[in-house]
């Protein structure tokens, strides 16, 4: 069934690419329906688990560069969720954009083909393909994060955005190359034996991409994008593909020495600097985006400790309540027309506080969510490693207090004067918080055993003690910016500006070489009559001479 | 083949005969004449042989190999775009472009040293007169500088050739030199190479000329003519192997180092018209790197960015054509908001920028990639210099970018723009996306030789 895998990949691509071609006012609703039959082709992937499809890109000579796709089941897995939060994002936006004064005839579609570029990464199978679909996530975040043109902050966070990955796409090209000889770069080729060029290449890729350690601001800028495309960037597409390619490269990470415990150092350092600053933050987007930073480094840490398997739980639970919060956040800041947390309350109805409800738990890690299931394994896995396991706490720790913070950020009676919205946002959060719930006790790919009693009693203690602390803890400062890059591009622009005087002495030198020319010619008169003929008569000379040569050889 | 080289000087003829409304009738149909010749007519291994002046070794030897089909299309297609856009042309105008599109023609398809030359030359002349004539305000410092260079370079390649007809080699067929004249032929042609390609810091010709010409005329210099001087290094190289193989490493660290220097220098310039053609310096610079690899696959992958180069520069430069429109001005402070302006264009810039960035799925993509990974598995460290010009290259469209596409709406509503010119870049950017699809339609014209 290797059509099937090509026609759900190409089928999102292909309706990005005529969506934005041809963007007319039924966009939205062919968008939503391409949504709804690319999430029906993911699930029957499940009943193909071989299904593969290959193209041959290019090959010249030794090079031989191969698109290849193939299924399998923590591929399958995550292009659902992919593909479902896909949906919930093109239906959400439906009512989105009614209150937004933007044209929105071509965003649903770029959300169609940035889905397609996320499922191009999922079901790559060589490093190749897996580069393709992760460049072009790069183009389709600039898009969505820039796609207020209006708004001066997204034409900073974009740019920011697009340039901060650039960095990492670098290293991923260097993976592909070091990559390449072994197989073409393919997976299971990858993960047996390839130089430790690939696995730092792909760990400083991810960290760009997912917003880990210096790449942070990049992600917590990109909140000046719509509502719908942050839910899908956080939740299931480019910061999540971090963590995905690190679970499907694991092997190949556990034998290259030093590249686990730079992630988990690395991604418990970013955990605790996500939630400390979702603790000082004042808008909410901003908490939900310093959230998955944290979040994300979480994950991180839990590849470094050598538990894959957590990754991908925290990953699929993550994916539920993260975009369940946006959407209700962007709810509530629809209604309120404010994006303060001090200007929220009141905005959410008493059956979408309930919803609300379960994302809190869901992010801090308390039951009844699969948040709670995938922490608790966490810190099962941490548990032999006091320093891994104090950065874990903290991180949980945090969870809670800003969990609790989001929770009393948005509850409160309903306030008289909300703006109307429209009945199509409120369901993805309704399917959404449904799963949340489900997620506790089913969880995609793991039938192993729950985590053992004192662990999920530590845990559960340090999220509650965090949760309560979390009302007094909040304060008012912003911990991570896009200063330090923005710095580092004036830095970079002007010393490229320096360079490029050099410019300017080549030009003096030629000049030079001119006005010697010139001179020379003044003082041989006969060829200074004009700048043509002084070319024209050498070469002419030139070919006079030759002639001579010739002829009397 | 004959037919298309005895199309142009036709095309002029009937230029002249013509009443000046009929000028870009005539230029049009042309161009679709030359489009449908190469593409039905020019079967691969077709070739022509005629005897000229023997005694000087120029002979009319004409064929069509699968190195040069892929360029000969290139060729056909700007022509046609050029001709297509070219608004109400004046007569001389349509002229030197058809006389610098048969030296062209004539230096792609030409199995002679000295007809490459005169190829070379005839695609050199047109451009000085074209600047001199039609250009902006600083016309003739432009010129000059075309001139100075081109000759510079000319008159190196005419020594060498010259040089290797007196050694009775006349065709570009490999024979056996002596490793002291391979060494001195190298030398002579690397000037000739490393400013008509241009290598830094021999470029400054290139904005300079292109900050003045007309859009056509810009069109078709950096679309096909810009290729006539790599497509000499891949003709003139096999006849000193031995030479060459011992400066290899140190040409592909100078193409390295052109793309960085190349896009570096885009970054500096204000003038959205000569950034485009300052970018081009980096692309060449790619070319470089590969046909110093020396290998067949380099080759190859030169000829790719040859192509995409092709069709991602001009369409650029038509829309650097469109801002001097809407705006007045090409100046990059200047540019802020423009999407608000004109929608349509800065969507076609934003797919130029990306092909420019490298992003899969467009045409520069195939061959830089390609030459990367080659490079990095061969010289790390030009490879790592690459990378280097892959950001900044990035930098220099975002910058842009981020100008054009943001701002504030201000009082403008979309300025209507006619229909013929809403269509102008589609003749460009379809094959653009194609190549970057599937290069391989392109590489089957190695294999297969048209249609």
């Amino acid at each position: 069934m290797s059509m099937l895998l090509a026609i759900s990949i190409f089928l999102p691509l292909l309706a990005g690419v005529t969506g934005v071609l041809s963007p007319t006012r039924s966009t939205k609703k062919m968008q939503g329906a391409s949504a709804g039959i690319l999430l029906a082709l993911t699930l029957s992937l499940l009943t193909h688990p071989r299904a593969t499809w290959s193209y041959r890109f290019l090959h010249v000579g030794q090079l031989d560069l191969s698109l290849h796709l193939a299924a399998s089941p923590i591929s399958t897995w995550m292009a659902i969720v992919t593909a479902a939060i896909n949906l919930m994002a093109q239906v959400y936006s439906i009512g989105y954009f009614n209150h937004v004064p933007v044209r929105s005839h071509t965003f649903p579609a770029i959300l169609s083909g940035f889905t397609g570029a996320m499922l191009f990464t999922v079901f790559g199978s060589n490093l190749f393909t897996q580069f393709l679909g992760w460049e072009l996530m790069g183009v389709g975040s600039y898009l969505l994060v820039g796609y207020f043109k209006t708004r001066h902050a997204a034409r900073f966070a974009a740019s920011q955005s697009f340039l901060v990955t650039r960095i990492g796409d670098l290293a991923f090209i260097i993976a592909v190359a070091s990559g390449l000889p072994s197989h073409n770069g393919s997976l299971p080729a990858i993960n047996h034996f390839a130089s430790p060029w690939v696995a730092w290449g792909l760990i400083i890729a991810v960290l760009a991409k997912s917003a880990q350690g210096p790449f942070a601001p990049w992600l917590l800028d990109a909140m000046a994008g719509p509502t719908p495309a942050s839910a899908l960037i956080h939740a299931a597409t480019m910061v999540a593909a971090g963590p995905f390619l690190l679970i499907r490269y694991f092997p190949l990470l556990s034998h290259t020495p030093g590249t686990l415990t730079t992630l988990a150092i690395v991604g418990g350092a970013t955990g605790v600097m996500g939630g400390l600053g979702a603790m000082g933050t004042q808008e909410i987007k901003r908490l939900l985006a310093y959230s998955t930073v944290s979040q994300l480094g979480l994950m991180l840490l839990a590849i470094g400790l050598g538990s894959p398997l957590t990754a991908w739980i925290l990953l699929v639970a993550h994916a539920g309540y993260k975009s369940l919060l946006f959407f209700l956040s962007g709810i509530a800041s629809e209604r309120r027309l404010a994006s303060k947390i001090g200007d929220l309350s009141g905005g959410l109805t008493l059956m979408e506080i309930l919803l609300l409800v379960v994302g809190t738990l869901g992010v801090s890690g308390l039951p009844p969510t699969g948040g709670f299931i995938a922490k608790s394994l966490l810190s099962q896995a941490a548990s032999p490693h006091p320093a891994y396991w104090m950065l874990d706490a903290l991180t949980a720790f945090l969870g809670g207090a800003y969990g609790a913070r989001l929770f009393w950020a948005l509850k409160g009676p309903r306030h008289p004067h909300n703006q109307n919205t429209s009945y199509w946002m409120t369901i993805p959060p309704v399917l959404l918080a449904a799963f949340v719930l489900i997620n506790t006790v089913w969880q995609p790919l793991h039938a192993g055993s729950l985590p053992n009693f004192s662990a999920l009693a530590i845990d559960l203690t340090i999220i509650l003690c965090g949760a309560i602390s979390g009302l007094f803890l909040a304060a008012n400062f912003e911990l991570i910016t896009g200063r330090g890059w923005l710095l580092a591009w004036h830095i970079a622009s002007r010393s490229l500006e320096g360079i490029a005087q050099a410019d300017e002495w080549d030009n003096q030198a030629v000049r030079l070489a001119i006005h010697t020319t010139k001179t020379f010619s003044h003082s041989v008169r006969w060829v200074a009559s004009g700048r043509t003929q002084w070319y024209v008569a050498v070469s002419s000379a030139l070919l006079v001479t030759f002639i001579v040569i010739i002829t009397t050889h | 083949m004959i037919i298309l080289l005895a199309l142009f000087p036709l095309a002029i003829a009937a230029v002249w005969l013509t009443p000046r409304a009929m000028t870009h009738t005539v230029f049009l149909t042309a161009a679709v004449l030359a489009f449908v010749t190469t593409i039905f007519f020019m079967p691969l291994g077709d070739g022509t042989s005629i005897s000229w002046w023997p005694l000087l070794g120029l002979n009319i030897d004409l064929r069509v190999t699968p190195l040069n089909t892929p360029l000969l299309w290139l060729n056909a297609i700007v022509l046609l775009s050029t001709a297509w856009i070219a608004i109400r042309p004046p007569k001389g105008q349509v002229t030197l472009l058809l006389l610098a599109a048969l030296g062209v023609s004539l230096s792609f398809l030409s199995h002679n040293i000295l007809l490459y030359f005169l190829g070379f030359e005839m695609a050199v002349l047109p451009f000085f007169l074209l600047v001199r004539r039609d250009g902006g305000d600083s016309r003739r410092e432009a010129a000059l500088y075309f001139l100075g260079y081109s000759a510079l370079a000319g008159i190196f390649l005419l020594a060498g050739s010259l040089l290797l007809v007196t050694h009775h080699v006349t065709t570009f067929s490999a024979t056996h030199l002596s490793h002291s004249l391979q060494l001195s032929l190298y030398g002579i042609l690397l000037v000739t190479w490393a400013i008509k390609l241009p290598l830094w810091p021999f470029h400054l010709w290139l904005p300079k000329t292109h900050g003045e010409a007309p859009t056509p005329v810009s069109m078709y210099l950096s679309g096909t003519a810009l290729k006539v001087a790599p497509y000499g290094f891949i003709l003139f190289t096999p006849l000193f192997a031995q030479a060459s193989t011992t400066f290899r490493p140190a040409l592909a660290l100078w193409g390295a180092v052109t793309v960085v220097m190349g896009a570096i220098l885009a970054f500096a310039q204000s003038d959205y018209k000569k950034m485009v053609a300052q970018s081009s310096v980096a692309s060449m610079g790619y070319v470089m790197v590969a046909l110093a690899s020396g290998t067949p696959s380099g080759q190859e992958l030169a000829i790719l960015v040859m192509v995409g180069h092709g069709l991602a520069s001009p369409l650029l430069f038509l829309t650097a054509h469109h801002i001097q429109k809407r705006l007045g001005t090409r100046n990059l402070d200047a540019i802020v908001g423009l999407y608000q302006k004109d929608p349509q264009l800065v969507r076609w810039i934003t797919l130029g920028a990306f092909c420019y960035m490298g992003i899969p799925g467009l045409a520069l993509f195939p061959g830089e990639f390609g030459i990367v990974v080659q490079t990095w598995q061969q010289a790390p460290i030009t490879a790592a210099i690459l990378l280097i010009g892959i950001l900044v290259m990035a930098a220099v469209w975002i910058r842009v970018l981020a100008r054009m596409r943001f701002g504030s709406p201000e009082t403008h509503s979309p300025l209507p723009v006619p229909p013929q010119e809403w269509l102008h870049p589609f003749l460009l950017g379809i094959p653009l996306v194609l190549l970057g699809i599937n290069p391989h339609w392109w590489i089957q014209l190695w294999h297969w030789g048209g249609l």
